[in-house]
């Protein structure tokens, strides 16, 4: 991959509003960025863009980000893909790690740790 | 050619038309709308009425008293069709608080004409109509069945089938120690003894008769109550009783749910005002600049209490200590069955646990047990109101095979639709606890009726018990 080239992001968040505004404030930090509005689209362009690094919500209605988590992790192709799980759920983050989530944040979370988050996990891509 | 005529609204028609149907297999069922029913109450055509108790109070009454004024003498059922009765809750939030809202309901509605509610099980409301013959009185009666058991008022007597877990248990509290442990059918018992009711602190002198009801396995007990004075109060005390067992809603849970509910919005209304101070939708001045940071720190107290209550909540919660140690999963079920035995004697000898190879599995013992517990206790006592779990554990090559054959009084398929996506969801947890490694067979209508559940063989050894 070209150094000049974008990283890409795929986010995956029900909530239309937040989904937005990390869309505007990741664009604006340089990646190209994807967004799905549930588990089943997000597996869909997941496996059709191959992104560079996923953020996934986990509540969402129809396939949930746990499904989700668990299907990209499952598959051969899509399971090098590192996810970072954005949630408001409490508790869960033993499970999300048991099912091979790289980053687990809970909202709200400082933007800046995303940012470090995202910057550390596509370093080496 | 039994027939039953249904009486519900339309929404409600295509489903309980289908679980009538399935109940009986030989029935022809009708269906018509509350308000057909009460002008032309004269069906002497048929076996069985039925009411939905989904209807309102007013058009159950309605229902019920053109009826009897017409002189219908047929057994009138008022019975959760639909999908009220079984929702897929896999969980104890809600369904018993429901039941025991619709026994208050129905009992205030229905005292006037000889109706009385116990709080019942979808299985024993089943099992109601596929053996009406225990009841002597019902065509003079009125059954009203909800989850956990059903009774007939009729000639000043109680009549009561009796099987759901919950009921089960408040009943063995009432008459203390009368129920065997284990029975076979046809042993009857009789007693006299006396119930408290704790709101008015009367006893309540009652004589009871007993017998135990098996058909293929044990399905509950069939109880005449006679001697009351007053069917209500000893109704008020059945209830106070179930109500008492029922357990509360986890904290915990709340506060999770809560957790959600509110960091959601602050996380917009954080990401909002972040996004406008730094100023990528236009400049803002210094004033607008100052009450953004206000609104940004009161979103971070705001957030900061939720995790404090959070975090107050899990403490409290904490009851055992835990350690690492080794252990295998017949070591788990075998457990699992102790307590299944100790707190169901009804199903006595019905839960069977073979071991053929040990099973080593690497999770969180204390969160397998539970989840299986519940798995089992689901389909024991729950929504799926299976009358027996048997569970078995096999060698399969690299894998254990657990199967959990659960048996419906009312047969499989009576509860196959509603019932396995509530036990399917419980294992989509296993699956997160053992990391994908467990496949479920997810057909929900098997004809064996079984849920079949692998576990893999090797597993490291990373278990959590409590350190006593």
């Amino acid at each position: 991959m070209s150094s000049t080239q974008k990283k890409q992001v795929l986010i995956v968040e029900d909530e239309q509003d937040l989904l937005t505004i990390l869309q505007i404030r990741l664009s604006r930090d340089n990646y190209e960025v994807f967004t799905a509005p549930d588990g089943q689209a997000g597996l869909e362009l997941a496996q059709t863009i191959k992104p560079d690094v996923v953020v996934l919500d986990i509540m969402m209605p129809g396939k949930d980000g746990f499904s989700l988590l668990r299907d990209l992790k499952g598959n051969e192709e899509t399971c090098h893909i590192p996810v970072i799980v954005v949630t408001a759920r409490d508790r869960i983050e033993e499970p999300c790690a048991l099912e091979g989530a790289e980053r687990f944040l809970v909202k709200p979370y400082e933007y800046s740790v995303l940012q470090e988050s995202i910057r550390e996990l596509t370093a080496g891509v | 050619m039994h027939k039953i005529l249904l009486i519900c609204d339309t929404t409600a028609c295509s489903a309980a038309n289908v679980e009538l149907g399935d109940i009986h297999d030989e029935a022809s069922v009708t269906v018509i709308a509350p308000d057909e029913a009460a002008v032309q109450p004269a069906h002497s055509s048929y076996d069985q009425i039925i009411i939905d108790m989904n209807l309102s109070d007013a058009q159950i009454q309605s229902v019920i008293s053109a009826m009897r004024s017409a002189g219908v003498s047929i057994p009138i059922i008022i019975y959760p069709t639909g999908k009220k009765c079984w929702t897929a809750v896999p969980s104890t939030q809600g369904r018993p608080e429901n039941a025991a809202g619709d026994c208050s309901r129905h009992k205030r509605e229905h005292s006037g004409c000889g109706a009385m509610v116990i709080s019942g099980e979808a299985s024993i409301a089943g099992a109601a109509c596929i053996y009406p013959h225990f009841f002597d009185d019902i065509d003079s009666g009125i059954i009203i069945s909800t989850r956990e058991g059903v009774c007939v008022y009729s000639n000043n007597t109680i009549q009561m089938l009796i099987g759901g877990s919950i009921v089960q248990r408040h009943i063995k509290e009432l008459f203390g120690d009368y129920f065997p442990e284990e029975y076979k059918s046809g042993d009857g018992i009789q007693f006299d003894t006396v119930l408290r009711h704790a709101g008015i602190g009367r006893d309540i002198p009652v004589h009871v008769e007993a017998v135990p009801i098996a058909e293929k396995c044990p399905l509950g007990w069939y109880i005449l109550v006679t001697g009351l004075e007053n069917f209500s109060e000893f109704f008020e005390t059945v209830e106070e009783s179930a109500h008492q067992l029922m357990p509360p809603e986890f904290p915990e849970t709340l506060m999770d749910r809560l957790a959600h509910e509110v960091r959601t919005p602050a996380a917009l209304i954080k990401e909002s005002i972040e996004l406008i101070a730094e100023q990528y939708l236009g400049d803002i001045n210094a004033m607008q600049k100052q009450y953004l940071d206000v609104a940004q720190k009161n979103i971070g107290r705001l957030v900061t209490a939720v995790n404090l209550m959070l975090e107050h909540t899990s403490a409290n919660s904490v009851i055992a200590k835990l350690d690492v140690q080794d252990c295998n999963i017949h070591d788990i079920l075998h457990s699992i069955v102790v307590t299944l035995n100790q707190l169901y004697p009804y199903l006595a000898g019905s839960i069977h646990l073979h071991h053929s190879a040990e099973v080593v599995v690497k999770t969180d013992q204390a969160k397998l047990a539970y989840i299986l517990y519940t798995l089992m206790d689901m389909l024991v006592s729950g929504q799926a109101g299976a009358e027996s779990v048997d569970v078995s554990v096999r060698s399969l090559d690299a894998h254990a095979l657990i199967i959990i054959h659960t048996r419906y009084c009312g047969g499989d398929v009576l509860h196959a639709d509603s019932n396995y996506p509530d036990a399917l969801e419980i294992c989509k947890v296993l699956l997160w606890l053992l990391k994908g490694s467990l496949t479920v067979d997810s057909e929900p209508n098997r004809p064996d009726g079984c849920l079949k559940i692998i576990l893999p063989l090797e597993y490291e050894t990373q278990i959590w018990r409590n350190e006593t």
